[in-house]
């Protein structure tokens, strides 16, 4: 028993060093900001170990917006298998940013079995992006202004790339690029062989994508300025490719159908014909040929 | 006629009510791969066909390559027999039964495999409650069923003979519960001179009608690729090529049926050198046409350099990607069984058979290169899209399934030949009893003459 103490207290300290050193971990994340054509925010987190920089999943993570000391806790979510977590559907309306136009926001997790408790306060500067279809000269003009505050003033953002797409029916079309002035406008022509609805009704997006300070964002708008798609045919034709089929192609289709069908009815008929003209017979007429 | 039919029953009998240890072992490992194969299905019911290599790209893989290549046998059984009887090749009898049952098995086990490849079985039958006339699937489907019923009503005609004499033999010893069957499928028949002529007719229109409706159903097979505007598939000269193929398939099949049974089973005598070699001769008829098609499909392809068709011939001769496999299909599978088989030397039963062997494989890789290359050669180029998207690789969950269809195909002509013989007892008997006649009449016209 003597000879057992010894390495059953060593066990017992090993393992408490393994406990020990567990609580020791701390998280790391990095976020970004998206304002989509609806003015709903989205923040997208990355949670990572910060000594192995490995993604971690299942922490669970507060979202707070700060505006003038009040702290008010928007929503909150847990990482997936790929660390990652998603904000959504922050009403954009209900955000305040201060006089240099910046959103204050927190993420904060609790303590777990692993992780030290975290914060991380995360900034994201609010713009003013406003998309201008105007005709301009007789030409269709895509005119786009992108501001922020400073000192509770708005100022232009000079030389920043705004992307400028048509949305198709499952993703964006590129129609056009902006590089914005020291007054942070542009403006770029409308392309006049861009096909639209039946009216020639396009929605046209202006993007500032993945910007360091600002995020991601869009804004939309309607117009009639596509090439109108023809609408113009007449369902009653019958047609390859119309609802009702081309009457020589159901012809040929039955007459086929109906000869060789017709000759297999035939046939079984001929066979239970076989089975009824049975009678009597020796058994040696099998065998004549 | 009658001690034809007697000995050649005598001869084959045996193998019908016995079951050997080979023939337990063989019926065992069938039902073993089998049962692998519905463990796949099993799997991908539960997991979806995330299970299978298809992916955006390539859509279609190997359950469609063997639905065209079980399909083609089946076509090809059809139409040889067809021909066979139709034009009265007197050295037909012992292989009718093996090309009717081909045309019928193979053409069950096919369509297995289009049913493997549809995501949605609960919308199935929307084929029939919405169909679309102009659609080449719908003409597909409704030229299977009729293909089926025509190649079933082909091969039970070809057995109510066979069934009537197994019914009244007196030496086999059969079991009365077997007797009962051969009975009720015999339909009663006694070999009346009305029956007899009603039961030749039907068999003669019938021919008749299951060339031009396997003709169709094949070339209906093919437009389902030839109707659509992808470079590979969109081509005039799919219809003949695919007949073509299916029946050079076809032929090469059912020399690989003979030599098994020949070998395993007491039909040596039935399926001699003779016909081996005359079966042969067919092969490569049907090869060379074939390897003329192919050719003519390449070599118009390659010669317009048409921007997406380069792309695909590119992906098809390029020995980084499919080079080596459209060498052996195209022109191994072409050539060998034309020189073994051209080439007397090298010509015998074995030699025939490993020639047939080749084509079956060949034929098998040109299904292959026809489907999966021309998906993997995408019409717009992909952007972002995970390499694994566009080029396609069979998991273990679609070969096992592939091999459950082969197997299914093997069991069902095993356990078939424990039913009924695989060669027709009427037919052959007739065949002999002719030969006999024949050498009676020279043996005894050359003593008149020398008297």
């Amino acid at each position: 028993m003597k000879r057992l103490i010894s390495p059953i207290l060593i066990i017992i300290f090993l393992l408490l060093q393994v406990d020990v050193s567990a609580q020791d971990q701390n998280l790391l994340i990095s976020s970004s900001y998206l304002r989509n054509i609806e003015n709903e925010v989205m923040i997208s987190s990355e949670v990572l170990d910060e000594d192995e920089e490995e993604p971690v999943d299942g922490i669970s993570v507060k979202l707070f917006h700060i505006n003038v000391g009040d702290t008010l806790e928007l929503t909150s979510a847990i990482s997936d298998e790929k660390g990652i977590i998603v904000f959504e559907a922050i009403d954009y309306a209900k955000l305040r940013h201060d006089e240099n136009g910046y959103f204050h926001f927190l993420l904060t997790t609790d303590q777990t079995d692993q992780f030290l408790p975290f914060e991380e306060l995360y900034k994201v500067r609010d713009i003013l992006l406003e998309l201008n279809l105007e005709i301009i000269d007789s030409v269709n003009t895509m005119g786009i202004r992108i501001q922020t505050w400073e000192e509770g003033e708005l100022v232009g953002i000079e030389d920043e790339e705004i992307i400028l797409y048509a949305q198709r029916l499952f993703s964006r079309l590129k129609i056009g690029e902006t590089w914005t002035s020291k007054s942070g406008e542009d403006a770029t022509d409308f392309p006049m062989d861009l096909p639209g609805g039946p009216n020639g009704e396009v929605e046209i997006i202006a993007a500032l994508e993945e910007h360091g300070d600002f995020g991601t964002v869009f804004v939309s708008d309607n117009i009639n300025w596509g090439v109108p798609i023809s609408q113009n045919y007449n369902e009653k034709d019958r047609e390859l490719w119309s609802m009702e089929a081309p009457v020589w192609m159901i012809v040929t289709f039955w007459v086929l159908m109906t000869g060789v069908w017709g000759h297999y009815f035939w046939m079984i008929w001929n066979l239970r014909n076989i089975n009824k003209d049975r009678t009597a017979q020796s058994s040696d007429i099998l065998y004549v040929d | 006629m009658k001690e034809e039919v007697n000995k050649l029953i005598a001869e084959i009998g045996p193998s019908l009510r016995n079951y050997t240890s080979k023939t337990k072992i063989w019926i065992g490992f069938l039902s073993i791969v089998i049962l692998w194969g519905l463990y796949g299905l099993f799997v991908i019911l539960r997991d979806g066909h995330i299970v299978l290599g298809t992916r955006d790209n390539v859509v279609w893989g190997i359950f469609i390559v063997n639905f065209i290549f079980m399909i083609g046998l089946g076509y090809a059984g059809a139409i040889i027999a067809a021909v066979f009887r139709l034009f009265r090749f007197n050295w037909r009898a012992p292989v009718m039964r093996i090309t009717l049952w081909m045309a019928l098995f193979a053409t069950i086990i096919g369509p297995l495999f289009i049913l493997l490849e549809i995501g949605r079985f609960d919308r199935l039958h929307y084929l029939f409650i919405y169909p679309r006339i102009q659609s080449p699937i719908i003409w597909d489907v409704l030229a299977v069923i009729t293909f089926i019923t025509g190649a079933f009503l082909l091969s039970y005609f070809s057995l109510v003979r066979d069934f009537a004499l197994l019914r009244e033999d007196q030496t086999m010893g059969f079991s009365a519960r077997r007797k009962k069957w051969y009975s009720w499928f015999s339909l009663g028949f006694t070999n009346k001179e009305s029956e007899r002529k009603r039961l030749s007719f039907s068999q003669d229109l019938l021919s008749v009608i299951i060339i031009p409706v396997a003709i169709i159903v094949s070339s209906i097979l093919s437009w389902i690729f030839g109707m659509t505007l992808r470079p590979g598939w969109n081509s005039t000269i799919f219809g003949p090529y695919f007949v073509l193929a299916a029946i050079y398939s076809g032929t090469a099949m059912i020399i690989l049926i003979m030599y098994i049974f020949r070998n395993s089973g007491p039909y040596r005598n039935q399926f001699t050198d003779d016909i081996f070699t005359k079966m042969g001769f067919v092969l490569i008829t049907l090869g060379a046409g074939y390897g003329y098609f192919t050719f003519s499909e390449y070599f118009t392809e390659w010669y317009t350099s048409e921007k997406w068709t380069e792309e695909l011939m590119v992906r098809l001769f390029s020995w980084q990607e499919y080079g080596g496999w459209t060498f052996f299909a195209n022109i191994v599978g072409i050539l060998l069984p034309l020189i073994i088989i051209g080439v007397p030397w090298f010509r015998n039963v074995k030699t025939v058979t490993f020639a047939s062997l080749i084509a079956v494989i060949a034929l098998w890789i040109k299904r292959y290169l026809i489907v999966i290359p021309t998906l993997e050669t995408t019409l717009m180029p992909p952007q972002d899209v995970r390499p694994e998207y566009v080029s396609y690789s069979a998991t273990w969950v679609e070969w096992s399934l592939v091999c459950a269809g082969f197997a299914g195909f093997a069991l069902l002509f095993t356990l078939g030949a424990k039913f009924v013989p695989m060669i027709s007892l009427w037919e052959t008997s007739k065949a002999e009893h002719l030969q006999e006649k024949q050498e009676e009449t020279v043996t005894t016209k050359s003593q008149v003459s020398l008297s």
